[in-house]
């Protein structure tokens, strides 16, 4: 990890970078399935998913707690669980921390949802430990993209 | 005849064969509710939880705490797959003391594991809520008698009783002159 870059592995198991997603602004949701107050930030991603464009947001929804017992397969079903039971798709990425809690220690150490906004070059323009309403992170969202 | 003597081993058959297959069902984990001393336990404090678990192929029995704050939303997992304690029988343990000071709320989970690696959760996949109380119990559920909260009670009982105790010894005193 340099800098503010990271390394996730997708639910399929590839890896990324936070690097590849420059050029974007990049919205990370350090989040876990079995919290609760997780699920419902999911809510607000999802406006965020549907009124901004994927070239100008990307949104990593990284499950750090991984290192706790949390699974590729646990994040899947929470995923599914969305899509099933309230016909909600969470169509961005999902990824999971590595099993030492790498991001976990560095981005959400006070506990989760954590979450942080990127400019297009990585730099954190924002951060915020626990829920945060969809007014909030748009009115921050807006005011990183004028920046360029 | 010969055709109710084959029904009759049938039904034989049948009833040996379909508690053989019930056995089968049965052999997996049960969990029973789980219970917390104290039943409302407040932050900071030590909580024991106990669940029953009948089957036959129990490896572990573990248990997931979170605890949360509402407002903000924040959650940490201070004990993730902590394994209980076998007690004895069909009882297990586990003693947790919460250590998120902003914690309003825990949310638990108990699953089995069986020796195969296979976990049977709760019915409740996202976990039981539990809001903390705001008192300042230690979470000792044992009777604490600190009184009931309003100063000098029972000093105005006792002097309430040695007046009512003088005056009764009084009056006898009056009565046998």
């Amino acid at each position: 990890m340099t800098g503010n870059d990271f390394t996730f592995t997708t639910l399929d198991g590839e890896t990324h970078h936070l690097s590849d997603f420059y050029g974007t602004v990049v919205v990370l949701d350090c989040m876990a399935v079995n919290c609760q107050p997780c699920m419902r930030q999911m809510f607000e991603l999802k406006k965020i998913a549907e009124n901004y464009s994927a070239n100008d947001v990307t949104i990593l929804s990284i499950d750090v707690w991984v290192s706790s017992g949390e699974t590729a397969s646990m994040v899947q079903d929470t995923i599914n669980a969305f899509k099933n039971q309230l016909n909600m798709t969470l169509d961005w990425t999902f990824g999971l921390d590595d099993a030492q809690g790498t991001i976990q220690n560095t981005f959400a150490p006070e506990g989760v949802p954590t979450l942080y906004i990127f400019d297009k070059k990585g730099n954190i323009y924002y951060s915020h430990v626990g829920y945060e309403d969809y007014s909030v992170l748009a009115s921050t969202l807006d005011a990183v993209l004028s920046n360029g | 005849m010969k055709d109710k003597q084959k029904l009759l081993l049938f039904v034989i058959a049948i009833s040996f064969i379909i508690p053989t297959i019930q056995t089968a069902i049965a052999a997996e984990p049960i969990l029973g509710e789980v219970t917390l001393n104290p039943e409302h336990p407040t932050k900071l404090s030590k909580i024991t939880f106990d669940v029953n678990v009948v089957g036959d192929d129990i490896k572990t029995v573990k248990i997931y705490v979170l605890e949360c704050n509402e407002t903000t939303g924040i959650c940490q997992n201070s004990y993730d797959n902590q394994t209980m304690q076998h007690i004895g029988g069909s009882l297990y343990r586990a003693n947790i003391t919460l250590d998120f000071a902003p914690a309003s709320y825990i949310t638990y989970k108990v699953y089995v594991e069986n020796n195969i690696g296979d976990i049977t959760p709760l019915p409740n996949k996202q976990g039981v809520k539990v809001y903390l109380s705001t008192g300042s119990s230690n979470g000792n559920n044992s009777t604490n008698n600190n009184g009931n909260g309003s100063p000098g009670f029972e000093v105005v009982l006792f002097i309430v009783a040695v007046c009512v105790t003088g005056a009764i010894i009084l009056l006898g005193r009056k009565r046998f002159r």
